[in-house]
């Protein structure tokens, strides 16, 4: 009887799969090399302080192991930390972008900015993937402030998908104000509409029970505020501030809040 | 401990307890390996960042190999980085001076060398660098 060795073994791999699902259009993006070596390296440090408790809080909203208490929250976060880093550093060799004769400063810098996202896909793999084999309701009944860390975690996985491109200062580069006014105002639609359809799932109250104005205040503007401050942290992260006026940081950060704001809408569905 | 196993394992475990022990080890196990990456990678970033030296690019270049490709000849080197930040688009610059006649420069841009990294590449000079005399050098170099 290896049942429980085999549960683990499955759970691994499926949190490899999670992992692989979220690393790989990251670890295919020349930027996110360069950033692994030139960052600095108290904003990868500060990044990492950040993604613990997320992966942690992940974990308890939609682990690859439905967890109820902190301590084995703790324990699939650092699960997927491990998964993450050696599926990162096994493609990392594989695809020959760490070479013997860079660094150990450059090769860890590299693998370390590169597990982060890995190891948030690792945590929401059973969610993404389907686990259905519990058998149980997989949804936790977030309270507000869930909700809105559920949001973020949305925010800062499409967030780091985008933001290590040039692309993003280079938009807002081309645009002008009222093309940023514009599409904030864009992104606040798009995310009303995914929020009201979706916003009552694992709560208590259904759709008809709350008309769109509560909606839109309470999650549609809320969730758009976090996508902006996720936005403007990832921003900063990446060195995108270094050397840019106020007006320009707003700018793009009003540009990542358009794929940030999505993935806050998105994430109560799929986290 | 068997009880303990089994409560830790609690959703779906009929399975035999020596089984459901060793799942229980294996995670334990991974997720100890798991805090020790946290905390090196952490302690590291850490470390680099507050302690480590932050000396500015200083690169050196040294010829590999020369070769004849086809009309020209080719020198292969390697520039190394010797101070601790990148380099972004390191211009290197080839300038080899016949005993007669006028110098002949070739260039090339390198775009990135990690700070202790080394980057590699190629001149192409009509002139025989085995002959000639010849100079490499960085010209400059961007901030990434």
């Amino acid at each position: 009887m290896h049942q429980e060795t085999s549960r683990f073994w499955r759970a691994m791999g499926r949190a490899s799969a999670g992992a692989l699902l979220f690393v790989l259009p990251l670890l295919m993006t020349m930027e996110m090399w360069e950033l692994g070596f030139y960052l600095d390296r108290l904003k990868i440090a500060l990044l990492l302080v950040v993604l613990l408790p997320l992966l942690v809080g992940l974990s308890y909203f939609s682990g690859f192991k439905h967890t109820l208490d902190l301590w084995e929250d703790a324990i699939d976060a650092l699960t997927a930390w491990v998964v993450g880093a050696l599926l990162v550093i096994g493609i990392l060799v594989l695809l020959a972008i760490v070479k013997p004769v860079d660094s150990f400063d450059a090769m860890a810098g590299k693998a370390i900015l590169l597990t982060i996202p890995a190891s948030i896909g690792a945590v929401i793999a059973s969610k993404q993937l389907g686990q259905k084999d519990n058998g149980d309701d997989d949804v936790v009944c977030a309270s507000y402030g869930g909700e809105l860390f559920i949001m973020a975690a949305g925010a800062l996985l499409l967030a780091l998908n985008v933001a290590p491109t040039e692309e993003m200062v280079l938009i807002a580069y081309k645009m002008s104000v009222w093309h940023a006014l514009l599409l904030s105002v864009f992104t606040l639609a798009i995310m009303h509409a995914m929020v009201y359809m979706l916003a009552f799932r694992g709560t208590e109250a259904g759709p008809d029970a709350l008309g769109h104005g509560p909606v839109f205040y309470s999650f549609t503007i809320a969730g758009y505020a976090v996508a902006l401050l996720v936005s403007a942290y990832v921003l900063w992260t990446f060195g995108r501030f270094e050397g840019s006026g106020l007006e320009l940081n707003i700018m793009s950060s009003t540009v990542l809040a358009f794929p940030a704001g999505v993935g806050a809408a998105v994430s109560r569905l799929v986290l | 401990m068997d009880e303990h196993a089994q409560h830790q394992q609690q959703p779906l475990a009929p399975a035999g307890s020596g089984d459901s022990h060793m799942a229980l080890l294996l995670e334990r196990w991974v997720a100890a390996a798991g805090a020790v990456l946290v905390v090196a990678s952490l302690g590291y970033l850490l470390y680099q960042g507050l302690l480590g030296d932050h000396s500015p690019p200083d690169i050196a270049i040294t010829v590999d190999a020369i070769d004849r490709s086809g009309a020209d000849y080719l020198v292969r080197f390697t520039a190394a980085n010797n101070g601790s930040e990148t380099a972004a688009q390191v211009r290197i610059v080839g300038t080899l001076t016949p005993a007669a006649g006028p110098p002949e420069e070739a260039e090339v841009t390198l775009d990135y060398i990690p700070g202790r990294s080394s980057a590699t590449g190629g001149l192409f000079f009509r002139g025989n660098p085995g002959e000639d005399e010849l100079e490499l050098r960085a010209t400059g170099y961007q901030n990434p």
